[in-house]
């Protein structure tokens, strides 16, 4: 049974005419690590806040073969977990405190998170090696600790479908590295994992599916191995894209498959910058 | 412990000073009895003069408090308070209505509740509307709509009796306990019991708001509901303390700051701690405000006098967070 599915979802920002998203449809079974791809303004963000219900209300989504309107608040939040491109608190709060944010859905209404509860947090950033850090202060964190902290948060949140905004943007070469671990990571339990990025070598990398936007509309879909490819790439984002497959048994390493922009040597120099 | 040994303090202190020890006797005196050794005028003092008027401090200071960490909270913004987003002066414009129309206690705080609900929910649609990009916005916008209730404060003050309700508008209107008596205790004390109590249910999900507006649905919580219910909760509980007190500034904007240096940002904690401080706060003010000089000081003064400097330290040290 597909965990997440999209039927026909468009959407248009207040103030804006022309629509975001323009009638998608999108499916990702359970198990599978779905990764959204497109050039900036796809509207790769639109679309995962609809996918979560936090925009749009839920139109045209099903989790678990059932509509996401029909959840309640807390049944929808136990189900599918959210984490953000930017997660900024005003407040002094530490790590373990945003961590503990994902018991939300399993507390009472009247009540706080118990002594489980918190365990439960520090266990899921102690998963996510930054368990030392727990009594750091979120704000004053680098934005590896961040995005780990608020991935540490959903995983507390115990959703069998996690939906993470590029979780890959402006890090360094070893925090990308541990994300994708972890989000392979996610899968390798059971979990359904979906996320966008900006780097196609991710989407190779760690996702079995993968869902090219342009537009606001879906350029191509399916197998990761059958829809990233050199002809598709090269539309998505308008310059030529290569796809090389390096590595061999000699070094260690199984063989890979990487992408990457071909460049007109002469170009930028006759561009003046 | 703290809190004790202001209250029995408070009781000491004043135009009529009554030994601490004496003060303790008399109060437990209908509990465990005991040698009556003071005069009946000493006993008028505490019971009906010092009590209500230390009960009343802690009241509007616990709701003053609990109302700015609520705002503080929900709007995410370290700069917000009842006074600065208007919901004071909606209140004060409410209750001077009532003033002038020579409404009874009921209608005075009647008034001052709608009227404040008025102030704070202008202030939030203005906010709204200028866009959430900065926390001075909101800032702002609560500005404006002060700008406004105070001008229609004065409006009331100037169509106000000048020999009856006129005096008694402008002396409530600079803040001041010394209108409450034993009676007025349980009118004033159940509602902001009442709403204190409603605050404290949904603490998670107001923590939850504080510390992440944008993904709160996600986890769970209806954000709608909940800003509804706290703001509502918070500016019921700014009317009541100002129907009692008039304007009291700063409290409700210092005193969430104090309470989070103490116990951290957790919402869970940081209402019932700054209720608690609030209370001693104020109440270490209008010790203060009635024993400072020979005639007593207006307690609004006196909050303004150290609140200010307070908040200008705590602005110092808190900066490298916010902006």
């Amino acid at each position: 049974m597909a965990a997440l599915v999209a039927s026909d979802v468009s959407f248009t920002h207040a103030g804006n005419v022309a629509p975001t998203l323009r009638g998608i449809s999108i499916r990702a079974e359970a198990g599978a690590v779905l990764c959204l791809l497109g050039p900036n303004g796809s509207g790769k963000t639109t679309l995962l806040r609809c996918l979560v219900g936090l925009q749009g209300g839920g139109a045209g989504i099903e989790i678990d073969g059932r509509p996401l309107p029909s959840f309640g608040d807390g049944e929808r939040a136990r189900r599918i977990a959210y984490v953000p491109q930017h997660g900024a608190a005003v407040f002094p709060y530490t790590l373990a405190d945003i961590a503990v944010l994902g018991r939300t859905p399993h507390l009472g209404s009247f009540t706080v998170p118990s002594p489980d509860d918190w365990r439960i947090a520090l266990d899921s950033l102690d998963r996510l090696g930054i368990g030392h850090l727990a009594n750091h202060p979120f704000n004053l964190s680098s934005g590896g600790e961040r995005q780990l902290a608020l991935i540490a948060r959903a995983i507390a949140q115990d959703a069998a479908t996690i939906v993470l905004d590029e979780p890959t943007a402006s890090l360094d070469f070893a925090n990308q590295t541990r994300i994708l671990d972890i989000i392979a990571g996610l899968a390798t339990q059971g979990r359904t994992v979906v996320f966008s990025t900006h780097d196609p070598d991710h989407a190779l990398a760690a996702a079995t599916q993968a869902v090219l936007l342009k537009h606001g509309f879906v350029l191509a879909q399916g197998d990761v191995g059958h829809v990233v490819n050199d002809l598709t790439l090269s539309a998505l984002y308008d310059v030529p894209v290569r796809l090389v497959s390096v590595g061999g048994s000699d070094d260690g390493f199984g063989p890979m498959t990487v992408c990457f922009p071909v460049r007109r040597n002469s170009r930028l120099g006759k561009l003046q910058i | 412990m703290l809190l004790l040994s202001a209250v029995v303090l408070a009781f000491a202190t004043g135009r009529y000073p009554v030994p601490p020890l004496m003060a303790l006797r008399i109060l437990l005196h209908p509990i465990i009895g005991g040698e009556a050794d003071w005069t009946a005028t000493v006993e008028t003092v505490v019971w009906e003069i010092r009590l209500p008027r230390i009960a009343g401090a802690l009241l509007v200071g616990a709701s003053l408090a609990a109302a700015g960490a609520t705002y503080q909270c929900i709007f995410r913004n370290p700069l917000v308070s009842p006074a600065i987003l208007g919901a004071s002066q909606g209140a004060a414009l409410g209750a001077s209505l009532a003033l002038l129309l020579r409404l009874s206690w009921s209608g005075i705080m009647g008034m001052a509740v709608a009227s404040g609900i008025l102030a704070t929910s202008a202030t939030a649609l203005i906010g709204r509307h200028l866009g959430s990009g900065s926390m001075i916005t909101l800032v702002l916008a609560g500005l404006v709509v002060a700008a406004v209730f105070n001008a229609l404060v004065a409006v009331v003050q100037y169509i106000a009796d000048p020999l009856d309700v006129l005096p008694s508008i402008t002396f409530w209107l600079m803040g001041s306990l010394n209108r409450i008596g034993n009676d007025d205790l349980g009118i004033i004390g159940v509602p902001v019991a009442l709403m204190l109590a409603q605050l404290y249910a949904i603490r998670w999900h107001i923590n939850v708001l504080g510390a992440d507006n944008d993904a709160a649905r996600a986890l769970g919580v209806n954000a709608p509901l909940v800003s509804g219910v706290a703001i509502a909760g918070a500016t019921v509980l700014t009317a009541l303390a100002v129907s009692v007190s008039g304007i009291v500034g700063w409290v409700g904007l210092v005193v969430p700051h104090i309470a989070r240096f103490l116990v951290g940002p957790n919402f869970d904690r940081l209402l019932p701690v700054s209720a608690l401080t609030g209370g001693l706060f104020l109440l270490a003010m209008d010790t203060l405000a009635r024993s400072v000089a020979t005639q007593e000081l207006p307690l609004g003064v006196v909050t303004s006098l150290v609140g200010a400097p307070f908040f200008a330290i705590v602005l110092g040290r808190a900066r490298r967070h916010w902006f």
